[in-house]
C-alpha cells in the first residue's frame, strides 16, 4: 500500500476513536425535556417513591428517571460518582455518613439559595420546621441544608409477642443485651423451626456494621481516643464482638453471613422468629395486612449495656443535588426533591397502601399525626427512640468524630466493611476472636495515620 | 512474502507498498483500548490518591502504595495481600488441576462413536456460555441454599443438617463453579485434540493388544500435549480474570477469605476509593499473571520434549 | 461344526460389545445431563409461579404466567437492547478491525522478516491483560467524559479488548489458506484488498464466523467492564443478572425466566460455533 494510504488509515482510526470520545460524551437531550436522573437503593420505601414517581410526579417538562441498585452497589457507585465529578446521576440518593463529607468536599449542591428562590406560599406549604430537627440536622453543615431527608429511621428490638407468651416470658422496657441474649436462647427451638433472634449478619458497614456498631457503642466502646488512637483492642469491644457471635451461633438464624435485612424481615415475617434488632423503618411492613406477624409484634428500645442510652442508631436516606449537572437539571431536580420529601407525599404514599408500609417515616413531625401512625403499634416507640438520638455523642467515652452506627469519615466504608468482614469470620470460626481484633485494629490505625487524623 | 513484489516494479526499493494500513488500524485501538490505560495504571500506581479525600493533594508516592500490600512487619502476622495472593493462586491452581483432569477423562469418553454423541457432547458444553452471573445467582438460589435449594433439600432428606456451603466453605464453592464453568472448555480444546490423532494409530494401538489403560494414559495423553497446554494456559488468564462469579456469591467473602486479586482491586477502587493503591495491585495482577502464564508455557513445552 | 463354534464366538463378541456399547451409552448421557442439570432446572423453573418454584422439583404443571410477567418489565427490554447494541457493534467493529490485520499478519508485506511474528506475539498477549488493568483510567476518564451513561464507552473498551482474540483466531484459519492463489491473484493484477475481499474471506468465511460467533458470546457474557463502565440505562444483561444478589424475598421462577432469556442467545450461538471454535483456538496456539 502507498504510504499516503497508510498514514490515511491511521489518521481516519485515530479520529475515530478520538471522535467517539469527544462526541459521544453527554447524552443529546430531547429539546425541552430535561431528565433527571436518580438511583435509590431497594428497600420496600424507596420502592414506593419509585412507583408514585411514575404515576403522580408530574413537572412540565422534566422525566425523572429512577433506577434502582442494591444497597451496596448504590452506595460505591455514588461515592465514586461524586468524586470523580461524574454527572450520570442528577440527586444523590445518600445518608448523613455521605451528606458530611461531601458536603464539606464540595460534593453537594448547597440548597439554601433553592429555598431562598421559592415563593412565600410554596415555602409555606413545604413547611420546613416540619423535618424532625435531629434528621435535617444531619444533612447540614455550618448552617446551610445540603440535603432534603427523605425518610429516617432509627433502631429499635422487635419481638413475637405469641411465641414470647408461650414460652412465659416478658420484654422489658428498656433491656440489656445480656437480657435480650437470655430471651433469645429461651425461644431459640430448632426442632420446631423457630429461630430466638435474628440480625444482619452480611458483612458491609451499612450492613452487619449498623447493628453491630451499636452494639460497640452500648457496651462502652469506640474505634479511636481523642488522640486518634485506635481502641480496638479494649475489653469493652470485644465484649461486644463475644456478644454478637454469641447471640447469631447461639439463638440467631441459619446460614448467618448470608443474611441482609430482606432475608431478616422475611424470616421475622414468617411468624418463625423471636427478636428481631434493626431499623425502626422495618416494623411497618411487618405489620401490613399480608404480613403473618400483623399485631402480634411488640417494640421496645435499643438494648444499652454499659451506656445507658443513645444506643439506637440513625439513618436517613436524603437526596442531594449533583453540583456538576446543568443548572435546569438542578432547579428540575430541587423540585422533584420538594416533591418527594413533602406532606402532600406523605399523604399520597398513605392512598398507596393504607397500612404506612410505604410511608416515608422519621422526616417529618406531622407524619406521626396521620390517623395511620396513631393506630401504629410502633409509632411511639419509634418517636420515642428518635427523640433519644444524639449523633454527636455516640459514647460513653469522648470521641473526636460523629456517628452512631458509622464514623462520619471517608475512610470509615472501606474501614467498617473490613471490620465486619473481619467480624463475620470470626463468627463462623474461620479466625479467633484475637486475630479479628488484631486485624480490625490494624486497619483503624491504618486509617488514622493514612488519613492524617492522627497527627 | 513475495506476492507483492509483482506489483512494483520498477519501484526503486519496494519501500511504498507495505501492508501496514490492514493492521495499524486494530494495532491503535487495542493499544489506546489496553496498553495506555495499563501505563496510566501504573503510573497511577506510584502516586498518593484518595478519590474520597480530595483534601489530600495527590503526590508522587514512590513504592509506598506496592509496600502496602507487600511489607512484612513480622513473619508471623502476614499482611492480607499474601492471603489473597494465596486464595487467587489456590483457586486458580485447583480449578485447572481439576479442568485439566475432569476435562481429560470426559474428553475422552465423548471420544466414543456411540448414537447421539453430539446431543451428549452438546449439553455439556452448554455451562461454558451461560454468564457467570446468571449461573452464580442460579447455583447459590437454586442448589446451594439450604432451605430452598437442591443441596439443602437432599442433605435434609438424608438425616443430615445441611452447612452453608457460601459462607462456610466459600473457596470449595467458588472452585466448583469455575470449574463447572470451564470444564467444557477444556472438553471442547481435549476432545478436538482426541479426534486429531490418526486413526492408523487407533488400529494398530489395537493390533498390538495395548491395553485399554496404557492407550489412554501412555498414548493418546501424550499426543494431546500442545491442546493440554493451550487449554491450561487460556484456562489459566481466564480464571484469575473471573469477577462476577465471585461477587454474586461469596461476595469475597466472608471476610476476605474468597476473594481474588481482582475482586480485591475492584475493592479498593469502589470501596476504599483508593486509586493509588488500587493501581498497585492492578499492576502486581498483570505481572502474576504474565508470569503464570511464562511458567506453564515453558513446563509443558518441556514435558511435551520428553516424550517425543 | 467348528464355523458353528467360531460363529457362536463371534456373535457373543458382537453381544458383548454391543452391550458395552449401551453401558457406555447410558454413562455418557447419565453425565452429561448431570453437568447440564442445572440449567436444565433454571430452564424449567421458568415455567413456574413463584408459589410452585419456592421448593425444588421437577414435577409441576407449568404456567407461562412468570414469563409473561418478566416479558411484560420494560427494564428486562432496555438490559436486553443494550446487551444486543455491544453485541452487534462490538463484534462487527472487533471483526472490520481484526480481519484485515490477520490477514495482513499472514499475507501482508511488513518491513521486517519476523514483523508478523512480533505483531502476532504483540496481540495475543493483549489477551492475557486482565480488565482491572485497565479500569481505573477507564472509569476516571469516562466520568470526566460523561461516558458512563452511554454506551460508547464501554464499547470502545469491548472492541480494543476482542480485536486481539478475532486476529488470534482469523489468523489460524488464513493460515490454512494456500498462498499459490493469492501469488496468482496478484500477478492477475488484483490488489490485496481484493485479495482479502474476493478470496480470503469468501474462503475462510467458517472461520470468521467462528471468530464472531466466540467474540459476541464473550461480550454478551461480559461483566467486569460492564458493570464498572456503564450506568444503569446502558448496563447489559450481565448486570442485570447481577442485581439478583441481593434479593427481596425469594423470586425463583422470576430469576429463573430473565436468566433463561438472558442466557440462551449465547448457549445457542456457542453450540453453532463449536467445530471452528475448536479449530481457531487450537490452531493458533499449536503454531504459536
Amino acid at each position: 500500500m502507498k504510504k499516503r494510504n497508510v498514514l490515511l488509515v491511521v489518521l481516519i482510526t485515530v479520529l475515530l476513536v478520538m471522535g467517539t470520545f469527544v462526541f459521544a460524551g453527554g447524552a443529546k437531550e430531547a429539546d425541552g425535556v430535561v431528565t433527571v436522573n436518580i438511583a435509590l437503593a431497594n428497600n420496600p420505601i424507596s420502592q414506593a417513591l419509585s412507583k408514585l414517581t411514575q404515576t403522580n410526579y408530574k413537572a412540565d417538562g422534566v422525566v425523572v428517571n429512577v433506577s434502582v441498585l442494591p444497597e451496596n452497589d448504590l452506595r460505591q457507585r455514588l461515592t465514586t460518582e461524586a468524586s470523580t465529578g461524574g454527572t450520570t446521576y442528577d440527586i444523590f440518593y445518600i445518608g448523613p455518613y455521605e451528606a458530611q463529607t461531601w458536603a464539606r468536599n464540595g460534593w453537594l449542591e448547597n440548597l439554601d439559595p433553592y429555598f431562598a428562590a421559592l415563593s412565600a406560599e410554596k415555602l409555606a406549604w413545604y413547611d420546613k420546621g416540619d423535618l424532625i430537627k435531629g434528621m435535617a440536622d444531619s444533612l447540614a453543615l455550618d448552617g446551610a441544608q445540603f440535603g432534603l431527608p427523605f425518610y429516617g429511621e432509627s433502631s429499635f428490638i422487635m419481638y413475637n409477642k405469641e411465641l414470647f407468651a408461650a414460652k412465659g416470658l416478658t420484654m422489658p422496657q428498656e433491656p440489656t443485651w445480656d437480657e435480650i441474649y437470655e430471651l433469645a436462647k429461651k425461644i431459640h427451638d430448632p426442632s420446631k423451626g423457630i429461630v430466638g433472634m435474628t440480625m444482619r449478619g452480611a458483612p458491609g458497614w451499612g450492613m452487619s456494621g449498623a447493628p453491630f456498631v451499636t452494639m460497640v457503642n452500648a457496651f462502652g466502646g469506640r474505634f479511636f481516643d481523642m488522640d486518634w488512637n485506635a481502641t480496638v483492642d479494649t475489653p469493652e469491644q470485644r465484649e461486644a464482638w463475644q456478644m454478637y457471635k454469641k447471640i447469631l451461633r447461639e439463638a440467631g438464624q441459619p446460614d448467618i453471613l448470608s443474611y441482609t435485612y430482606n432475608e431478616c424481615i422475611a424470616l421475622m415475617a414468617s411468624g418463625k422468629c423471636g427478636i428481631y434488632y434493626d431499623a425502626t423503618s422495618i416494623a411497618p411492613p411487618l405489620e401490613a395486612d399480608d404480613s403473618a406477624v400483623k399485631g402480634k409484634l411488640g417494640y421496645v428500645m435499643a438494648p444499652h449495656q454499659k451506656l445507658k442510652s443513645n444506643t439506637a442508631w440513625l439513618w436517613n436516606w436524603s437526596m442531594g443535588i449533583n453540583p456538576k449537572s446543568s443548572k435546569a437539571k438542578k432547579q428540575a431536580a430541587f423540585d422533584y426533591m420538594l416533591w418527594a420529601t413533602s406532606k402532600d407525599y406523605a399523604k399520597m404514599s398513605i392512598e398507596l397502601d393504607p397500612s404506612g408500609a410505604s410511608t416515608p417515616p422519621a422526616a417529618r413531625s406531622s407524619t406521626y399525626e396521620l390517623p395511620v401512625y396513631a393506630k401504629a403499634p410502633y409509632a411511639a416507640m419509634t418517636l420515642k427512640t428518635l427523640e433519644g438520638m444524639d449523633f454527636t455523642k455516640p459514647t460513653l467515652e469522648p470521641v473526636p468524630y460523629v456517628g452512631l452506627q458509622y464514623i462520619a469519615i471517608p475512610e470509615f466504608a472501606d474501614a467498617g466493611t473490613k471490620m465486619t468482614e473481619y467480624l463475620a469470620d470470626y463468627v463462623v470460626d474461620k479466625i479467633s476472636l484475637d486475630e479479628a481484633i488484631r486485624r480490625t485494629q490494624e486497619v483503624f490505625d491504618k486509617v488514622a495515620v493514612d488519613g492524617n487524623y492522627r497527627k | 512474502m513475495t506476492s507483492g513484489a509483482i506489483h512494483h516494479m520498477g519501484s526503486p526499493m519496494n519501500t511504498r507498498k507495505y501492508d501496514y494500513g490492514f493492521i495499524l488500524p486494530a494495532v491503535i485501538f487495542v493499544a489506546i483500548m489496553t496498553q495506555v490505560p495499563f501505563l496510566l495504571t501504573i503510573i497511577y500506581s506510584f502516586l498518593r490518591w484518595n478519590l474520597s479525600r480530595p483534601d489530600i493533594p495527590r503526590t508522587f508516592a514512590g513504592f509506598d502504595n506496592y509496600a502496602y500490600f507487600l511489607k512484612i512487619d513480622t513473619l508471623k502476622h502476614l499482611p492480607e495481600f499474601y492471603s489473597i495472593l494465596w486464595q487467587t493462586f489456590f483457586i486458580t491452581g485447583t480449578t485447572l488441576i481439576l479442568c485439566s483432569v475432569g476435562g481429560f477423562l470426559l474428553a475422552v469418553l465423548l471420544d466414543h462413536d456411540i448414537p447421539g454423541i453430539n446431543i451428549a457432547r452438546t449439553l455439556m458444553l452448554g455451562p461454558f456460555f451461560v454468564m457467570s452471573t446468571a449461573s452464580g445467582v442460579i447455583w447459590k438460589t437454586t442448589i446451594f441454599n439450604t432451605t430452598f435449594g437442591w443441596y439443602g433439600v437432599i442433605m435434609k432428606s438424608l438425616g443430615f443438617t445441611p452447612v452453608d456451603l457460601v459462607s462456610y466453605h466459600p473457596l470449595a464453592v467458588i472452585i466448583v463453579l469455575f470449574t463447572w464453568q470451564w470444564m467444557p472448555f477444556f472438553i471442547l480444546v481435549l476432545l478436538a485434540g482426541l479426534q486429531g490423532i490418526p486413526n492408523d494409530l487407533i488400529d494398530s494401538m489395537k493390533i498390538d493388544g495395548v491395553n485399554w489403560f496404557q492407550g489412554i494414559f501412555g498414548i493418546k495423553l501424550p499426543l494431546i500435549m500442545t491442546h493440554m497446554r493451550v487449554a491450561i494456559m487460556l484456562g489459566l488468564v481466564f480464571i484469575i480474570k473471573e469477577f462476577g462469579l465471585i461477587l454474586v456469591t461469596t461476595a469475597g467473602g466472608p471476610g476476605t477469605r474468597s476473594y481474588t486479586l481482582p475482586y480485591a482491586v475492584y475493592m479498593q477502587i469502589f470501596s476504599a476509593n483508593n486509586v493509588g493503591r488500587a493501581g498497585a495491585l492492578a499492576t502486581m495482577t498483570v505481572l502474576l499473571t504474565l508470569v503464570l502464564v511464562n511458567l506453564i508455557y515453558r513446563s509443558i513445552v518441556k514435558r511435551n520434549t520428553q516424550y517425543m | 461344526m467348528q464355523d458353528n463354534y467360531i460363529q457362536r464366538k463371534k456373535r457373543g463378541m458382537r453381544v458383548r460389545r454391543l452391550v458395552g456399547k449401551l453401558i457406555l451409552t447410558l454413562i455418557i448421557y447419565t453425565i452429561a445431563l448431570f453437568y447440564f442439570s442445572p440449567i436444565l432446572y433454571m430452564f424449567l423453573s421458568g415455567f413456574k409461579t413463584e408459589q410452585q418454584a419456592v421448593m425444588p422439583s421437577f414435577f409441576f404443571k407449568p404456567t407461562l404466567a412468570t414469563y409473561k410477567k418478566v416479558l411484560g418489565d420494560p427494564t428486562m427490554y432496555q438490559y436486553l437492547r443494550n446487551s444486543l447494541l455491544q453485541v452487534l457493534v462490538g463484534t462487527g467493529a472487533s471483526l472490520l478491525f481484526g480481519v484485515p490485520a490477520a490477514f495482513a499478519l499472514v499475507f501482508g508485506k511488513l518491513k521486517k522478516k519476523d514483523s508478523a511474528g512480533k505483531f502476532y506475539l504483540w496481540f495475543i498477549t493483549t489477551i492475557l491483560l486482565p480488565p482491572v488493568a485497565v479500569l481505573i483510567p477507564l472509569f476516571t476518564l469516562y466520568q470526566k467524559l460523561q461516558l458512563i451513561n452511554t454506551p460508547f464507552g464501554v464499547m470502545l473498551a469491548y472492541i480494543g479488548f476482542h480485536i486481539p482474540i478475532v486476529v488470534w483466531m482469523v489468523y489460524s484459519f488464513f493460515s490454512d489458506l494456500p498462498i499459490e492463489i493469492f501469488e496468482a491473484a496478484g500477478l492477475d493484477g488484483c490488489t490485496k484488498v481484493q485479495q482479502m475481499v474476493k478470496i480470503a474471506i469468501p474462503l475462510a468465511r467458517t472461520g470468521i464466523i467462528s471468530a464472531g460467533l466466540l467474540v459476541a458470546v464473550f461480550i454478551w457474557n461480559e461483566f467486569f467492564l460492564g458493570f464498572n463502565l456503564t450506568g444503569n440505562p446502558t448496563a447489559t444483561l450481565p448486570v442485570y443478572m447481577s442485581r439478583f444478589r441481593e434479593q427481596q424475598g425469594m423470586f425463583v421462577a422470576q430469576l429463573s425466566a430473565s436468566s433463561t432469556i438472558a442466557v440462551l442467545p449465547a448457549i445457542i450461538l456457542g453450540w453453532m460455533s463449536q467445530k471452528a471454535l475448536v479449530k481457531g483456538l487450537t490452531g493458533g496456539a499449536v503454531k504459536g
